[in-house]
Order: structure tokens, then C-alpha cells, then sequence
């Protein structure tokens, strides 16, 4: 077990190691760099600027100078907003990402695995077309539709929820339902094909040979298997909520870091795209690690130490 | 090389003839995307207390499905479309799902062919068996009911039952496996063990062991087993009586002694001769039945078995043989019996028109 997660750290620093290689080396193929402006800055001062954030060194030097910032977690100052640091835009916007993040994992996993359960359970009746309907619509419609939608309906006509802000606890309900609408959709139908599946196990037929309940069945012998594959799709997703959505950050005025991953890009703020980069990767490396871990707790046929 | 046809009554049949399962002219369809598929077309057989019969035929001839279908544990697709199943007397079919319950698990009991698919992955072997009793034995304490599991472990033959009591069961073998299944299945001393294809997925050795092992408490608890297999040398170790079944329809029904010595079927005979034997002469080729089962989504009008027999003739093909019925119990359901039928290559000559042909309607 030890051994286990050892190695497994090494392996995540590898992997993240060769994220940062790989970004840093396309966001400076990418043409145009973060001084490039409409109006051409006279050579001199973009010479001097560049000097200053060592832009002018090689290629590789500036490489292992950022990974040494990074073992420091220093992530360098922003090229775009003088005097801010990219860390001085995670923990600014983090918390308000990942509280959002966390109160929509919450009502994702309460409204979409019991969704999975009552569609697999009356699968090919009314209540199973339905919740499927209702989850191809969540999939296929884009956040920013079904944003914008709750806004006219709830905020604007109803006059229900705030149309943006989170200072109140009625302006985290619309957003909760936006961002989570995919992630809903999705694992409802996951849950509901896993479980379907394991209803037609042999097991399942020995449990009723057994005489018990068929809610002891479902309960005690199906769901806990039936869960092994939402489990494995349960790490990226909590990578995706908690980390933020631009679309959605940006509709509803949440101050978030989700702005930034986008800003940055098109800003070339190099040491931006990097910071986020290496953050959203970190996070969803130790997320699938988590689940990795879970497994065990979960199946008992995986072992670590093979 | 005809063999005379001896003549055995009824009451040779070891363990009395009270019935305990009796299946009337059952039908359980599949409704699939591709239409009906009629699995089960009209079984009629009987298992008395304390015999062990044998339910022998092809994959697809019907016998699994039988049994499921007095369960009632029938995959959603599947249907019972008449008959009637009664078991001690009680109407299975009809019974509310809460009785149906009590009688599953504690009255009959199943063990099936794969024991890692049909065990729960994730639960300890322990537990699994420990829920029998929890289900039906409500006046046991959780402590009796662990030590009771150990008894029945060790009764299965499984050593050291105490430390394998929290195993999963991928940490077993097959044949272990199949011993904590039989182990489960004995938890509440069923009046019935349905035993489908209990060593169809062991090697030969371990299978002699389960089959033993079936046999000894069988005798210990004095219970009736139905004993589903396509292999006939497990019946002729393990049987008392045979009800071989071809196309979802019982082709012919009798004691073992008396199958083997003689089969009144020309199925059953086809299935004795593609039996490879230690004792045969090697230079006597297998002769396996010619052709493949019927396709059961448009099942044949006349004998299902007619297309792949050497001795069809016409109204074979055209008509549904009736089941004949000798004087001492035997049946087939053969138009070679019929008194009618020519003696011309008919290896039944001596003996047709003897029996009664049953009046059913199909």
C-alpha cells in the first residue's frame, strides 16, 4: 500500500513535469507574445521589458527558472496586471470557484444517481423516457443556453434567484443548476447503464434465489457495484466543477478563476497560462489518485501491490 | 442389436412417489426485438421427495428455463405463457411474490453452472451464505447465525471455514466456489435443490468431488433434486430418473437404469451413442448427431428433433408426436410408438402400440 502510493506520487510528478514541458513549449510557438500590442511599442522599451521578465534568456533557461519558482509554488507575476502575482489570482478566485464547485458536486451526486437508479429500475417505462429525455437535453444543451434561460425565467419573470452575484445564498441556485446540469446528465446515464448491467448479472439472479427483498437486492447486492464506474468518472468531474467555468463565472458574475484561463490565453500572459495549466492539472491528477484510492474501499479484487 | 425391454414398475423408484414438483404442459416464452422466441413448449415433468432427477439436453432445449420459470426468475424478457407449476401442492405461479420468498432459498434452493459469476464479487463468501439464514431464519441471533454459516462451510467441505469466512470470492477456486454455493444453497435444508449444471465449468476432478458432495447430503438431508446437466454421464452417477428435453419439449421421460439400458427415444438413443465411453472399443468412431437444435423463434410444427432423425417420416415432419405412456411409467413422445407406426426400420417394433398416447393440444 505504501509502496502504492509512493510510486503513484512519483508518477504524478513525471506527469505533471511533461504538462508544463509541453504548455510552455506551445504557448511559445503560438505567434505574438504578451507586449505585442495594435500600436507597435517602440524596440527599446519592448527590449527593456523583455529584459525584465527575462523573456530575453533562452528558451530552456526560462524554463527551469519557472520550475524553480514552481518548487517554491511561486508561480511569478502576471505579465497583464502589474503588481498582481498569479497566485494573488488563485487565492482571490479559488474559493469562490471550488464553494461554487462544491455545493454543485453535492447536488449533482443528490439528483443523479437516484436519477440513474429510478430510470435503470423502470427502464423502458414513462419515468425512465423521461429522466433519459430530460439527460440527453442537459448533454446536448450548451451552459450558456440553459444559463440564460433559468436567468429570464427565474430571475427576470419568477423574480426567484438574483440574476447574478453570490452574496446571497438564493444567487448560488441558478449557477448550481447550470454548472451541474452536464455533469447530472451525465452520470444519470452512467448510473443508469451500470446498473442495468449488474441487474443482469448471475449474482443478482442467486440474491433472488435467496428469497430476500427486491429492495435488499438492489440495495445490498446491486448498486454498490453498480457504482464502480461512477466512481471512476467521479475524479474528473470533481476536477471540472471545483476549478471553475469561464462561461459561467462570466454570466453570473462570480469572481472565480475560470476567467483567467481564458483571459490569460488570449492575453498571452504567459506566466497566467502556465499558473492555471499547472493548477487544474495538479488538481485533476490528485483526483483520479483519490479515486484510485477509493477503488480499493470500494473492490475488494483490486489490489495495490501487484 | 436390439436389447429386450425390460419391465420395471413404479415402485422401483428409490424415495417413494409423493411429488414434490409438478410442472404441467408448461410454456415460458422470450420476447425479444426479434419476436417471440418460445423457449419452454408444453413441460411436463415431476420430482418426487428424495429422488434425484435428471434434466438432460442441449443448451437451448429448455430444462434451465424450466426450472427459472417455477422460480419464477425468469430474466425480464422472459414469460410464463400457461401451464402450471405446483409445489407441494401450492401454485407457484400464482402465489403472491411475498409467499414466492418464503419458498425461495428455504423450500427450493438453486446452485448454477458458473459459481464466480453467480456469487456477489464484492461481498465476503461468509456473508453471502449467513444472508440465507437472515432471510428465512428470522429467530437466530447473529451469532448463531455466524456459526451456523461455519458449520455449513465445513460441512461443504471447505477447510478451514473460520479463516475463509471473510474471503471474497475471487480468492477462491471453482470448485471451492461452487462448495460455498452448495454450502448457501443447504443453508435452510431446502425440501428442493435445483442444481443447474453445478460442474458444466470445473475440471473433470473437482467435478466428482462437487457431484459427491451433492449426493452425500443429499442422502444426509433427504431432499429432492432436480439435477439440470446436458452431460449423461453425470446422470448416470448422480440420477434416479431422466426427463430429457429437446426443442422445449420433454421428448422422453424414465427410470436412469432403465434410459441407459434402453432408450424409447430416437434422441435420447443419438445422444447415448455421441457419449464417448472408457469401456467402448477406440476404433468405434463417436457418432454425433447429425444437424443443430431448432430455431425456437419459429419452432417446427412436427417433432422438433424430426429434421436430425434417421428414422423421420413424413407425419414426423408435418404433425407433433403425442407423449405414449408405457404401463410401467416410461414415455416418449415418438410417432414410432404409435400403434400405426410400420415396423420397417423401426427400433421400437416389438413394443408399439402398447402404450397410450396422451391428448393434448399444442
Amino acid at each position: 500500500m505504501r509502496g502504492y502510493v509512493l510510486r503513484r506520487l512519483a508518477m504524478m510528478l513525471v506527469t505533471l513535469l511533461m504538462i508544463t514541458a509541453l504548455t510552455f513549449l506551445l504557448m511559445h510557438v503560438v505567434p505574438g507574445g504578451p507586449f505585442t500590442r495594435e500600436k507597435q511599442i517602440p524596440a527599446e522599451v519592448l527590449a527593456a521589458l523583455e529584459r525584465k521578465y527575462n523573456l530575453d534568456d533562452p528558451l530552456w533557461k526560462q524554463y527551469a527558472d519557472y520550475l524553480g519558482g514552481l518548487l517554491r509554488f511561486d508561480l511569478g507575476p502576471s505579465f497583464k496586471y502589474t503588481g498582481k502575482s498569479v497566485n494573488d489570482f488563485l487565492t482571490a478566485g479559488f474559493p469562490y470557484s471550488a464553494k461554487l464547485g462544491m455545493y454543485t458536486l453535492v447536488f449533482v451526486l443528490l439528483a443523479s444517481i437516484p436519477m440513474g437508479i429510478v430510470a435503470a429500475l423502470r427502464s423502458g417505462r414513462w419515468a425512465d423516457m423521461v429522466l433519459m429525455a430530460a439527460a440527453t437535453l442537459g448533454v446536448t444543451i450548451p451552459s450558456f443556453v440553459i444559463a440564460t434561460f433559468l436567468l429570464y425565467l427565474f430571475a427576470f419573470r419568477l423574480g426567484w434567484a438574483p440574476t447574478f452575484g453570490v452574496d446571497k445564498w438564493q444567487g448560488y441556485i441558478l449557477p448550481i443548476i447550470t454548472l451541474g446540469g452536464y455533469s447530472i446528465s451525465f452520470l444519470a446515464r452512467l448510473m443508469r447503464s451500470s446498473l442495468l448491467e449488474v441487474m443482469g448479472q448471475d449474482y443478482i439472479r442467486t440474491a433472488r434465489s435467496k428469497g430476500i427483498s427486491e429492495v435488499r437486492v438492489i440495495v445490498r447486492h446491486a448498486l454498490r457495484n453498480a457504482l464502480i464506474p461512477v466512481v471512476t468518472v467521479l475524479g474528473p468531474t470533481v476536477a471540472n466543477l471545483l476549478t471553475g467555468s469561464f462561461v459561467i463565472e462570466k454570466i453570473f458574475a462570480i469572481p472565480g478563476i475560470g476567467n483567467h484561463f481564458v483571459n490569460s490565453v488570449t492575453q498571452r500572459d504567459y506566466t497566467t497560462i502556465m499558473g492555471m495549466t499547472v493548477f487544474y492539472a495538479a488538481f485533476l491528477i490528485s483526483m483520479v489518485f483519490v479515486v484510485d484510492l477509493f477503488y480499493c474501499l470500494i473492490d475488494p479484487r483490486i489490489q495495490f501491490d501487484t | 442389436m436390439t436389447m429386450q425391454y425390460k419391465n420395471y414398475d413404479v415402485s422401483h423408484n428409490p424415495g417413494g412417489d409423493e411429488p414434490l414438483l409438478t410442472i404441467r404442459n408448461l410454456r415460458t416464452s422470450f420476447f425479444t426485438g426479434a419476436g417471440e422466441i418460445a423457449a419452454v413448449r408444453g413441460v411436463s415433468l415431476t420430482v418426487r421427495r428424495g429422488e434425484c432427477l435428471g434434466v438432460v439436453g442441449e443448451s437451448g432445449s429448455g430444462k434451465s428455463v424450466t426450472f427459472l420459470s417455477a422460480l419464477r426468475l425468469l430474466a425480464p424478457a422472459g414469460r410464463v405463457m400457461g401451464g402450471e407449476i405446483r409445489f407441494q401442492g401450492r401454485d407457484l405461479l400464482n402465489m403472491r411474490l411475498k409467499e414466492m420468498r418464503e419458498v425461495r432459498g428455504a423450500r427450493i434452493a438453486m446452485i448454477f453452472q458458473d459459481p464466480l459469476s453467480s456469487l456477489n464479487p464484492l461481498i465476503p463468501i461468509g456473508k453471502q451464505v449467513d444472508e440465507m439464514l437472515w432471510a428465512h431464519e428470522k429467530n437466530l441471533t447473529a451469532r448463531q447465525r455466524k456459526d451456523k454459516t461455519l458449520e455449513l462451510l465445513t460441512k461443504a467441505h471447505i477447510p478451514e471455514a473460520e479463516r475463509r469466512y471473510g474471503s471474497y470470492p475471487h480468492e477462491f477456486s471453482g470448485g471451492m466456489r461452487q462448495r460455498v454455493m452448495i454450502a448457501m444453497a443447504l443453508a435452510c435444508k431446502p425440501d428442493l435443490l435445483v442444481a443447474d449444471e453445478p460442474t458444466t465449468a470445473l475440471d473433470v476432478s473437482i467435478q466428482n468431488q462437487i457431484l459427491r458432495l451433492i449426493k452425500s447430503l443429499q442422502s444426509e438431508m433427504g431432499m429432492g433434486v432436480a439435477f439440470i446437466t446436458h452431460d449423461l454421464g453425470v446422470i448416470a452417477q448422480m440420477c434416479t430418473r431422466v426427463s430429457v428435453l429437446y426443442g422445449g419439449l420433454v421428448m422422453e421421460d424414465a427410470a436412469a437404469d432403465d434410459l441407459f439400458d434402453r432408450p424409447l427415444h430416437p434422441y435420447t438413443e443419438g445422444l447415448l451413442t455421441s457419449m464417448p465411453s472408457l469401456m467402448q472399443d477406440r476404433s468405434i468412431r463417436l457418432s454425433p448427431i447429425p444437424g443443430s437444435p431448432p430455431d425456437m423463434s419459429a419452432p417446427p410444427s412436427g417433432c422438433p428433433f424430426a429434421p436430425r432423425c434417421a428414422h423421420a417420416r413424413n407425419i414426423c415432419v408435418s404433425q407433433m408426436p403425442p407423449t405414449y405412456t408405457y404401463a410401467d411409467g416410461r414415455q416418449s413422445r415418438c410417432w414410432l410408438h404409435s400403434h400405426d407406426a410400420p415396423a420397417f426400420d423401426n427400433p421400437y417394433r416389438d413394443i408399439r402400440g402398447t402404450a397410450v398416447p396422451d391428448e393434448e393440444a399444442l
